[in-house]
């Protein structure tokens, strides 16, 4: 009997908890579905075993048709979806009022895929209030030059209390990552996009009131004690935020110790960049190669201080950029035309200032001209 | 393994004659791992001091001359100098009682920093240059000029002075020096290793707290502080870049901790260091400018009319601002000189006031004043300082009769003189390095390790755990 009625209470616990935990319903559109939306700047969109892969320049945007007619009770977007390059997503959401809403979201990459797509969940439960309606979605990349991502499914969600406890928890302990921004910014954890230090700080702030009616219990000076305590709070909440920040660095020491370790410089360069600069590091390499050490470079068609100029400039030393170079390098060659009898070389309508004539090729997609003096 | 030697004695060599110097002038007031941590930070300011005196006297660069000057430097240094006491008979450190939660807690923090020292140390040694600021303001030239064996200063040459490498002409060169050092100790400009001095201004910069927090407040204190400050996460990752912030944010640091000494003990030669470091920090960012004035003005303001007399406080003030003037002086002659000028941002070495053209181009011009609003965001509401802002607007307000009736006052007014200077140049003339908080955090790194001394003093006093 006793035996019966434990196996019943355990059961009712049980139900109670998987009714909470189970979405109560979710608007899903998988990779099919998605395949129908609008996308901007890529360059393949293809299906693969239920998943679409998308390449293309940066910004490459998926935008939804409009008049998905979503409830603002999905307080969650729950995207399954990978970038070969750690990257981030804006998502703008525009509401049945005419105005939008963004948030932001960095993607850890995975180069081969092998890690599979990633469950992200984006706590949107603060974008629209009672009565308003999300009427589109639009997912723009961001981050490297070149965007390769996949994606498996988008869904509006309403998870059950435990679900979104979990699901919360899972956005507070999202590892980071190193970017050119991490020098800039750091990456600060949120709980339902409310920032952890102003929850720390407003926790660290209430526990002083039961701090200091223990204090009157005990028959201390309040007054004496109240900085002190109040001070302690603060110390101990800062204690606590530094140790989710430990948490990244262990988590991006474990991810990078694999990256890093024991490869030669060329592969860590490219291991780290969040730019997809496999293709251009080995251009690089192949231009110090090919160019004699006297000579000068310069680039073709991209001005002074852009991203690969300066790159180049960087890692091409120690030959040296120059305004009169003797060695010209293109990477990207489309709409490249070279007229061999004038020695001119233009792109879109721009005319390089000098005659030259071809040096080397680089696949087909870049080459090496030199300078006719 | 030979890279590892060549570095260590990359770091060690210039570290010796630095300490020389700290211990010829410094005849008491610190122990020996703050002496070292001070050692560092003037011997790699001496490394990029010499530089320019190479560089502008066309010594092509390679070791020998610097070792040269390093050893022989090390040698007048040494010579007949009595060598102080390695424990600090001036520092009124606190007896303290230690339960076993204590012990528990301080090996628990001790793992801690020793776990983000260790994971700094494998990202400085491993990761190769990454960022875009980094690449741009401080590796291109450095990794020219280590090609090149020079500044490059015939004013016919294309790149001049690294022009073309250098996007802003008129940023000090400390940063780039540090990279050509260690390329040159390598023999080679290696992608990561050469900005192997970020992790020991940071290891430095944690000693230095730790005893300069210990000798007032005791261990208790200085753990708990010197684990936040290893945990600032901004500052944990500008330890394995090699960008120019935590080398100023440690100069002006130890300038403020200098300060401090001598505001207790009134020995001129803790002055003469706090110039010094004040010196170096000009030659690592056009910003620290703002600690010459705000530590300036402290002084003035602590020790006008307090000294033994006029002539005493005109003594004092030679031994602040000579070491400033002997090192950021030459520095400033040549940029006037060559107009290299001191403006940053899209409009090159120009400053554009009151319109920022990366901001509001075309706009007219104005005062920004939404900055304000956007810098309380940044400082209380994100991750980038952890609780440091929160804490220390809570703990001015708790503590004001004690920041009052104490010196700590100075150290607020050094505090709150840099961060007025760095308003003003966010409402004139940087509005975007606040508004997409490119520039703002950077900035706040150089002040904030003084934000984290000033506040352990004020918690110890708070908790009456010190003078």
């Amino acid at each position: 009997m006793t035996k019966s009625c434990i196996h019943s209470v355990f059961a009712a616990i049980l139900f109670v908890f998987c009714v909470a935990a189970t979405g109560s319903c979710s608007d899903e559109f998988n990779a099919a579905e998605i395949g129908y939306w609008t996308f901007e700047n890529a360059a393949a969109v293809r299906m693969e075993k239920g998943v679409l892969s998308i390449k293309g320049a940066v910004p490459v945007q998926i935008i939804s048709p409009p008049g998905l007619d979503i409830s603002p009770e999905k307080k969650f977007l729950w995207l399954k979806l990978r970038t070969k390059r750690d990257n981030y997503c804006v998502l703008t959401f525009g509401l049945s009022d005419g105005s939008v809403a963004t948030k932001r979201l960095r993607m850890k990459g995975n180069r081969d895929y092998s890690e599979g797509l990633r469950d992200y969940r984006v706590y949107i439960g603060d974008i629209a209030s009672k009565g308003m309606k999300i009427n589109g979605v639009a997912l723009q990349f961001t981050g490297s030059r070149e965007i390769d991502a996949r994606i498996g499914s988008i869904s509006f969600y309403q998870p059950g209390y435990i679900q979104a406890a979990g699901f919360l928890l899972a956005e507070l302990f999202e590892p980071d990552f190193i970017d050119t921004w991490t020098v800039s910014f750091v990456t600060t954890p949120t709980i339902a996009n409310i920032p952890l230090p102003a929850v720390i700080f407003v926790l660290a702030i209430l526990a002083v009131i039961p701090a200091l009616v223990i204090v009157r219990l005990k028959g201390g000076n309040i007054k004496a004690s109240a900085p002190q305590i109040a001070l302690a709070a603060l110390v101990i909440g800062w204690a606590v935020l530094s140790l989710r920040m430990d948490y990244n660095w262990l988590r991006i020491w474990g991810d990078e110790a694999g990256k890093l370790y024991g490869k030669n410089e060329a592969e860590r360069i490219k291991n780290i960049n969040n730019r997809d600069m496999d293709d251009f590091m080995d251009f690089i390499a192949f231009i110090k190669a090919r160019v004699p050490a006297d000579k000068k470079i310069a680039a073709g068609f991209r001005k002074k201080g852009t991203p690969l100029e300066t790159l180049v400039a960087y890692y091409a030393l120690p030959l040296t950029t120059s305004g009169a170079p003797d060695i010209v390098w293109v990477y990207g060659t489309n709409g490249l035309e070279f007229d061999p009898s004038s020695g001119t070389l233009s792109m879109k309508g721009e005319r390089l200032p000098y005659r030259v004539r071809p040096y080397a090729e680089y696949g087909d997609a870049a080459a090496l001209f030199e300078v006719i003096r | 393994m030979m890279d590892a030697l060549y570095l260590i004695l990359a770091i060690a060599l210039p570290t010796m004659a630095g300490t020389l110097f700290v211990a010829r002038v410094l005849d008491t007031g610190f122990g020996l791992a703050a002496r070292l941590s001070l050692g560092f930070g003037t011997g790699m300011g001496a490394v990029t001091y010499l530089f320019l005196i190479f560089g502008f006297a066309s010594v092509p660069f390679s070791l020998l001359p610097f070792i040269a000057a390093l050893v022989i430097a090390s040698g007048l240094l040494a010579y007949r100098l009595k060598l102080p006491s390695a424990t600090c008979s001036s520092c009124g450190a606190v007896e303290e009682n230690s339960g076993i939660l204590w012990k528990i807690v301080s090996a628990l923090l001790v793992v801690l920093i020793a776990f983000k020292l260790l994971f700094v140390f494998f990202e400085a040694t491993h990761r190769p240059v990454y960022s875009w600021d980094t690449w741009t303001n401080w590796s291109a030239g450095a990794k020219l000029f280590f090609y090149q064996k020079g500044l490059l200063l015939d004013s016919a040459d294309e790149h001049f002075f690294g022009k073309g490498y250098r996007p802003f002409m008129g940023h000090p060169l400390h940063a780039t020096f540090m990279q050509v050092w260690s390329g040159l100790w390598l023999g080679r400009f290696d992608e990561a290793l050469v900005k192997i001095y970020s992790f020991f201004y940071f290891l430095a910069m944690l000693a230095l707290f730790y005893v300069a927090v210990k000798d007032e407040a005791g261990k208790k204190f200085a753990l708990v502080g010197t684990y936040l400050l290893s945990s600032i996460p901004i500052l944990t990752y500008h330890a394995q870049d090699g960008y120019a912030d935590l080398p100023l944010a440690f100069y002006s640091l130890a300038a403020v901790v200098c300060f401090w000494k001598f505001l207790a003990t009134e020995r001129k030669g803790l002055l003469v260091v706090a110039g010094t470091m004040l010196g170096f920090g000009v030659l690592t960012k056009n910003e620290g400018l703002f600690y010459i004035v705000a530590v300036g003005l402290a002084f003035i303001l602590a020790r006008y009319g307090k000294a033994q007399s006029r002539g005493a406080f005109l003594r004092e003030l030679a031994s602040l601002a000579l070491p400033v003037i002997i090192l950021a002086g030459p520095w400033f002659v040549a940029k006037f000189a060559m107009g290299l000028g001191f403006g940053h941002g899209l409009g090159g070495s120009e400053f554009n006031w009151l319109s920022d053209p990366l901001y509001t181009e075309g706009a007219p011009k104005g005062i920004h004043w939404e900055v304000i609003g956007k810098s309380l965001k940044e400082w209380m509401l994100t991750a980038n300082f952890g609780l440091m802002f929160p804490a220390l607007a809570v703990s001015f307000i708790l503590g004001l009769k004690q920041i009052y009736r104490s010196d700590l006052k100075y150290l607020y007014i050094v505090i709150f003189s840099v961060m007025a200077a760095f308003m003003f140049v966010y409402l004139t003339l940087e509005v975007t390095t606040v508004m997409d908080a490119t520039g703002i955090h950077r900035n706040t790194l150089t002040y904030a390790p003084i934000i984290l001394f000033t506040l352990t003093l004020l918690a110890s006093r708070i908790f009456k755990r010190s003078r």
